[in-house]
């Protein structure tokens, strides 16, 4: 049901292997722990790294050496996961009305952290299976 | 030379656009490209859609790099842009890096000259190894790809007969043409040799009998011919195999109407649902279709599944009155007031759609209603100025009932004043 929280790595084992069906991958929330700020939702999850992410946040959200604690919220049509985690900044760049903010994980389920990794990537591939079969 | 010093040429050599809402993508991306080998000076960012389009035009950019919404509009608008610029497919690169990945989406992207699909969020692995991947098939194409793009340019810039040549051509070097009768083809309908053109399809379809770009060619093509029945087949494999495009399924759903297939439309009604940006002829399309699906069910005295239908198009159509009234007339006309009278319901407030509403619930009245309470609702709504021709038809044939001789000329006088155009009408209710 809509709405019902699941870990992410339990939910994919009920999927056909390969065969994800869509989802959407969003932050749910970052509060700077450093500052106490109040939590902000308007951020947007830009790049996967290894042991990281980067993101784009409202300017002034964190600097250089804050930590931060926010969720990542992968939605199927369904079910909701939540991966939650705490990292903190290790490079900060704005531009415009916004900042993109490096950050490398503190605390975060390695399973969960994993199991999306493979979701995008699985993703990626059936869209590039399906593109280059309708190109074909 | 080693295929990266190859691949660090053709990024040095081009100008490149990155076009995304979000600075950060923009930078991300631009930051990949860099590490790649392409040029700081050379690349250009843009944040939106006429930002992209003015850069196109006054830069150039040989390579565009685009999310697949920019604002309300859409970055696959750049292709035909950039192909303005430049005909020749060989020297460009278009890439899609976005959010949507929906399969109406890539299907959108593939029948468009897109060279790359990639989701976000990526890993900088994967945008990468996906560019250098579209790249390789510019810069090391096979000899068959070679003479497909050769032909495309040819076919670009209108030289017909050297395209159809170089297609034909290009047959004989892979071992299943499929793409390069498809080609064939597509020259043929310049040459207005239609009938070539459907041979050069059903050869492609023998090599690959479910080739996306030959079914939906031949697809268009048959429709073109006015083969509707044929041509319908033919999108029936489409739908089997392939996810639809947002911009192909208005034109299936229509197909399906004009060949009366009624029974699929509520199956391209499901794929509508799961599409994320309803464009506004799709809507209209949709709900059309399903209202002229639920009217085929009344006629076959199918209700309730008429009812379901309908339904369906006050949703599919976003609850727009016009829609509801229109099911509700029809539905009166079929003397099914009860029915008609649960669409009451849907109707949203607010005066924009009042005029619809009171009409509707004034046709509902008709069936249920006893000759005085209707004809005093009628004149109530004449005076309060909802001059609809149905009011007074409904007024017309009910004053006659009652005996009222005199107010029925009047209406009918009145009436043909209103819509001249429209005197058979009201004639046959002006009758005792």
């Amino acid at each position: 049901m809509k709405g019902k929280k699941l870990p992410l790595a339990q939910v994919l084992r009920h999927f056909p292997m390969g065969q994800p069906p869509p989802f959407h991958v969003k932050i749910q929330e970052i509060q700077n722990t450093t500052t106490r700020t109040a939590p902000i939702k308007e951020a947007r999850l830009v790049e996967l790294l290894e042991q990281g992410i980067i993101i784009e946040v409202p300017q002034k959200t964190g600097a250089k050496g804050h930590h931060v604690s926010l969720s990542i919220r992968v939605e199927f049509k369904e079910t909701t996961c939540t991966i939650p985690l705490t990292a903190s900044i290790v490079a900060q760049e704005s531009v415009n009305k916004t900042q993109t903010l490096t950050l490398h994980f503190i605390q975060i389920e390695k399973f969960e952290w994993s199991a999306l990794q493979e979701l995008l990537q699985q993703s990626q591939t059936n869209v590039e299976n399906l593109f280059q079969r309708l190109k074909a | 030379m080693t295929s990266q010093q190859n691949f660090q040429q053709y990024w040095e050599s081009k100008k490149v656009l990155v076009a995304d809402e979000s600075s950060s993508c923009r930078t991300s991306i631009a930051r990949t490209l860099i590490e790649m080998g392409a040029k700081t000076t050379q690349i250009e960012l843009a944040g939106s859609h006429s930002e992209a389009m003015s850069i196109i035009e006054s830069d150039r950019p040989q390579v565009i790099v685009s999310d697949y919404f920019l604002g309300k509009q859409f970055g696959l608008d750049l292709v035909p842009k950039q192909k303005q610029q430049y005909p020749d497919n060989r020297n460009t690169l278009f890439v899609l890096v976005t959010t949507n990945a929906s399969q109406s989406a890539v299907a959108e992207a593939a029948e468009e000259d897109v060279d790359s699909y990639i989701l976000k969020p990526f890993t900088s692995e994967t945008l990468r190894f996906y560019l250098l991947r579209a790249v390789q098939a510019k810069v090391q194409p096979t000899e068959y790809r070679l003479a497909i793009e050769s032909g495309k340019t040819q076919l670009e810039i209108k030289s017909f007969d050297e395209a159809l040549s170089t297609f034909r051509k290009a047959k004989v070097l892979a071992p299943a043409p499929s793409l390069a009768c498809y080609y064939e083809a597509k020259t043929g309908i310049h040459l207005k040799r239609l009938e070539d053109a459907d041979r050069a399809y059903e050869e492609g379809l023998r090599h690959n009998e479910i080739h996306y770009r030959c079914l939906s060619g031949r697809a268009d093509l048959l429709i073109l011919q006015e083969k509707k029945e044929d041509a319908y087949q033919v999108v029936r494999k489409m739908v089997q195999n392939f996810p639809i495009s947002t911009q192909r399924l208005g034109s299936i759903l229509r197909l399906a109407v004009e060949t009366e297939n009624y029974n699929d439309i509520d199956y391209y009604f499901e794929i509508y649902q799961n599409i994320d940006q309803r464009p506004d002829y799709l809507v209209k399309t949709v709900s059309a279709a399903l209202v002229v699906c639920g009217l085929h069910h009344v006629q076959s005295r199918q209700i309730p599944e008429a009812l379901e239908i309908f339904k369906k198009a006050v949703a599919a159509s976003g609850r727009k009155s016009r829609v509801i009234r229109e099911i509700i007339v029809y539905l009166c006309e079929h003397r099914l007031f009860e029915e008609a009278e649960t669409f009451i319901s849907f109707f949203e407030p607010g005066p924009e759609n009042e005029a619809d509403r009171v009409l509707s619930e004034f046709l509902v009245l008709d069936g249920f209603g006893d000759l005085s309470t209707v004809i005093e609702r009628g004149r109530d709504l004449l005076k309060k100025g909802f001059h609809n021709e149905l009011i007074y038809a409904v007024l017309l044939r009910r004053s006659h009932q009652a005996g009222f001789r005199e107010a029925a000329e009047k209406l009918y006088r009145e009436a043909l004043q209103l819509w001249p155009e429209k005197k058979d009408y009201f004639s046959q209710w002006n009758q005792s």
